[in-house]
């Protein structure tokens, strides 16, 4: 499969889906995507994952933007697979860090140094202006990390979602985008219905999602979901029951 | 990233500030070879009573340049670990 794939493109903004994976552990099936958006020769790197992807998304990502214009470096949530490489990345960038103020503390057990150069986010998030459009945090906390953010952008109207739309299915030859909701549902569930928080959480997401214009979900595992794909997940995810609904069975 | 300074017991003859050579740098990376080479001109020198310093001024290619970061990053991921014990 291609590693790369442009999202969309006007000519000044540009989203970029890469899919690196750790192929020693490649039988695990959480297939793993990137994502970066380069505004006007800036860039904004998505949930970069772990070290064993850092040279190779590293080379991918240097051919869409300079690597010292990476403005940026959002992290949607504390994960290995989503913050692993952040001492990495602040060694080899001059990119400031966007995350969740609860985990902060953590990174420093990944090896990361640069405190200095972290954004933290408040629980409810933040808007990035750029020209007439805007880069929104959107709040997504115990979906499923308790501290965690998706990512909107109003130009290209993709919400960069992490690990909410994830799904676990093997990785197809061409492009990763969900054909066949109905079909596909079945790669989300166990996933969901474990990892994220409950119910009521879900709604929250759905609620703020609805009101945005989206054309694009875009998932750190998995596959995309595009126009009526959009509507047909909330529509799912709304409806969810997960987490502590499920909570006979947990305890 | 964009320039280079070496210890060298003696001083080659003759070479002079904006003087161009050619720099090769054979370093190690996952334990292979890594090789890379680049023009570059002479930009200082400086001598103590033992040895001369020389700085070289160049512009690696972007594919070297990256593979030089790398290299760093890696680097300096050694010395954290073992600075932190991770
Ligand atoms: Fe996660
Ligand atoms: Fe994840």
């Amino acid at each position: 499969m291609d590693n790369e794939k442009i999202l969309f493109d006007n000519g000044t903004h540009k989203c970029v889906m890469f899919s690196f994976d750790d192929e020693s552990h490649e039988d695990a099936f959480l297939s793993v995507n990137q994502y970066l958006i380069v505004q006007n020769g800036h860039g904004i790197l998505i949930d970069p994952g772990s070290s064993a992807v850092f040279d190779e998304l590293y080379e991918a990502v240097s051919r869409h933007v300079e690597v010292e214009n990476i403005k940026f470096i959002f992290l949607s949530h504390q994960d290995p697979d989503v913050s692993g490489a952040i001492a990495q990345w602040s060694i080899s960038t001059l990119a400031k860090f966007i995350m969740s103020g609860l985990w902060t503390r953590f990174m420093s057990h990944y090896g990361f140094m640069s405190m200095d150069r972290v954004l933290p986010l408040g629980d409810h998030g933040a808007k990035l202006k750029f020209g007439q459009d805007s880069l929104w945090f959107v709040p997504a906390h115990f979906l499923h990390s308790p501290g965690n953010f998706s990512l909107y952008d109003s130009c290209s109207k993709i919400i960069f979602s992490g690990d909410i739309g994830a799904a676990i299915l093997n990785t197809p030859e061409y492009y990763k985008i969900v054909e066949n909701f109905e079909e596909h549902k079945k790669h989300l569930y166990g996933f969901h219905k474990r990892y994220m928080g409950s119910n009521k959480l879900c709604r929250a997401w759905v609620g703020h999602v609805e009101k945005l214009a989206v054309d694009m979900i875009a998932p750190q595992h998995g596959f995309i979901f595009e126009k009526e794909k959009v509507k047909e997940f909330l529509a799912w995810f709304k409806e969810l029951q997960c987490g502590s609904d499920y909570i006979q069975e947990l305890y | 990233m964009d320039a280079v300074k070496l210890a060298l017991n003696a001083f080659p003859a003759g070479l002079k500030k904006d003087d161009e050579v050619v720099i090769d740098m054979v370093l190690t990376m996952d334990k292979k070879p890594l090789i890379l080479n680049t023009k570059a001109v002479m930009f200082r020198k400086s001598e103590t009573r033992y040895n001369f310093s020389v700085v070289f001024l160049f512009q690696f290619a972007p594919g070297q340049r990256n593979k030089l970061v790398q290299y760093i990053t890696q680097i300096q991921m050694s010395i954290i670990r073992e600075f932190k014990g991770l």
